[in-house]
């Protein structure tokens, strides 16, 4: 993924500094996202090089020092090239899908222990998605990056859900292989039901 | 702090047909008071036997369910059902026994009826929880009358009102909108930080908003994920300019 843009829209948007552009991606992307300030501050070296963004002041704050950033000229024009340029729906036809197609039985054992790894990693993205504060009130006016934010976090959150499920149901099927071989046709359906 | 709850090596089958059914497979659980806890599971996965196991009402065929360092096997049905009436409050994802003209505030307050409280207090305690839940616009009006939401928030009240350290909750917001399940998450998160145990089921990641603990149960075996605070909404906008189009104004 290409944070990069996403720093450099920031930059057209305002003049802002390294940590800062940080934490305003976290909130604009959600916890979906993991936003390593790292990755932002390789992200403005990089594009200051290729003259997309200019330093434009530097500010002293204690014994640390503040460079503050904005887009240049040539910088909005390569952003609003990639704001107008095509887009493409997130990767369906992923290894997960293929690894499982292409599995045999008698490779089912170790299928079925990276599923179970990935079972984990998918609840864990869950949980990051569905902790949150109940206790605001989202109020009118929203703006329109509170507006993008909340369908980012349900979209977000509809994507890991079917993961998840279809997860789980391969697991109960690679159980039942690695015990007994395929499973029989009406547990089978029941298995595949049972998401819907 | 001590474990309110713990499920230790649990085990419970079901005969489905021919053949038999684990649904719930050494399952070990330790929850504590301001614990909210959510359980991932599909339909026929066992979260309802989970939760019934939990509160009590069904004894696994291996393993103990321990409540303030109680063994529930252990009791005299008696004193199990004491316990159940007075620390855990339960509402089911089913159709809760209604007396035909009975009023909320009256329904809100049965339990404490069974619990011998007297009328001014009971009347007292059913109104304030039904103020707590958010449903004093309709005390007065026939339970049998009220939507889908309104009930969900009558029986959280009734599964409340006697202040329990447990709330089991099988499944509470599937059949609402998404602005009644913020709110009744949001109650159940509330009364998580005032000390309340809460464990409940949810078929997916949207009903789960809020807990600080995610669990999934599938094939009779229960996993749990690692939370990090997030980032609130309402910040992402706190400094930042609202949108602008490319002509400018909003």
């Amino acid at each position: 993924m290409a944070l990069k843009h996403a720093v450099l829209g920031l930059l057209v948007e305002r003049e802002e500094y390294g940590h800062k552009l940080a934490a305003l991606l976290d909130a604009r992307l959600g916890p979906a996202f993991t936003v390593d300030p790292g990755s932002v501050y390789a992200s403005l070296r990089n594009m200051e090089l290729d003259g997309h963004v200019k330093v434009t002041r530097r500010e002293l704050r204690g014994k640390q020092q503040r460079v503050y950033y904005r887009a240049t000229a040539e910088g909005v024009e390569h952003y609003d090239e990639w704001v107008s340029g095509p887009l493409s729906r997130e990767p369906l036809r992923g290894e997960m899908f293929l690894r499982f197609a292409m599995t045999d039985l008698p490779r089912v054992p170790v299928l079925r222990a990276a599923f179970e790894q990935l079972e984990q990693e998918c609840l864990n993205d869950i949980a990051v998605c569905t902790a949150a504060d109940l206790s605001g009130t989202l109020r009118d006016p929203v703006t329109w990056h509170t507006a993008t934010r909340l369908l980012l976090d349900s979209g977000v959150l509809d994507r890991l859900n079917a993961e998840h499920a279809f997860i789980k149901r391969t697991l109960s099927v690679l159980r039942w292989a690695e015990r007994e071989g395929v499973m029989p046709r009406a547990m089978l359906l029941e298995v595949v039901e049972a998401s819907a | 702090m001590a474990a309110l709850l713990s499920l230790i090596g649990v085990t419970h089958r079901y005969s489905r047909g021919v053949r038999e059914v684990t649904v719930l497979h050494d399952i070990s659980l330790d929850l504590k008071e301001g614990d909210y806890a959510c359980v991932l599971a599909s339909k026929d996965e066992g979260k309802t036997t989970l939760l019934e196991v939990a509160a009590g009402i069904r004894t696994p065929n291996e393993g103990r369910v321990m409540f303030q360092g109680r063994d529930l096997a252990t009791m005299s049905k008696g004193a199990r059902t004491r316990l159940l009436r007075s620390e855990i409050g339960c509402v089911w994802n089913r159709s809760v026994p209604v007396v035909i003209g009975e009023s909320v505030l009256a329904h809100v307050g049965l339990p404490l009826r069974s619990a011998r409280v007297e009328r001014k207090e009971r009347r007292r305690r059913a109104a304030a929880m039904i103020e707590r839940v958010g449903a004093a616009d309709y005390a007065d009006a026939k339970v049998l009358d009220l939507s889908q939401s309104q009930r969900m928030r009558v029986a959280l009240a009734q599964a409340c009102v006697r202040s329990p350290r447990l709330l089991i909750a099988d499944e509470l917001t599937d059949t609402l909108d998404l602005i009644e399940r913020t709110k009744l998450l949001g109650l159940l998160q509330d009364f998580a930080r005032d000390g309340m145990c809460v464990l409940m089921t949810a078929p997916d990641g949207h009903g789960a908003k809020g807990c600080n603990r995610l669990l999934s149960l599938s094939d009779g075996r229960l996993k749990e994920a690692e939370v990090r605070p997030p980032t609130p909404i309402e910040s992402a906008d706190a400094d930042v300019v609202p949108f602008r189009t490319r002509t400018g104004g909003e």
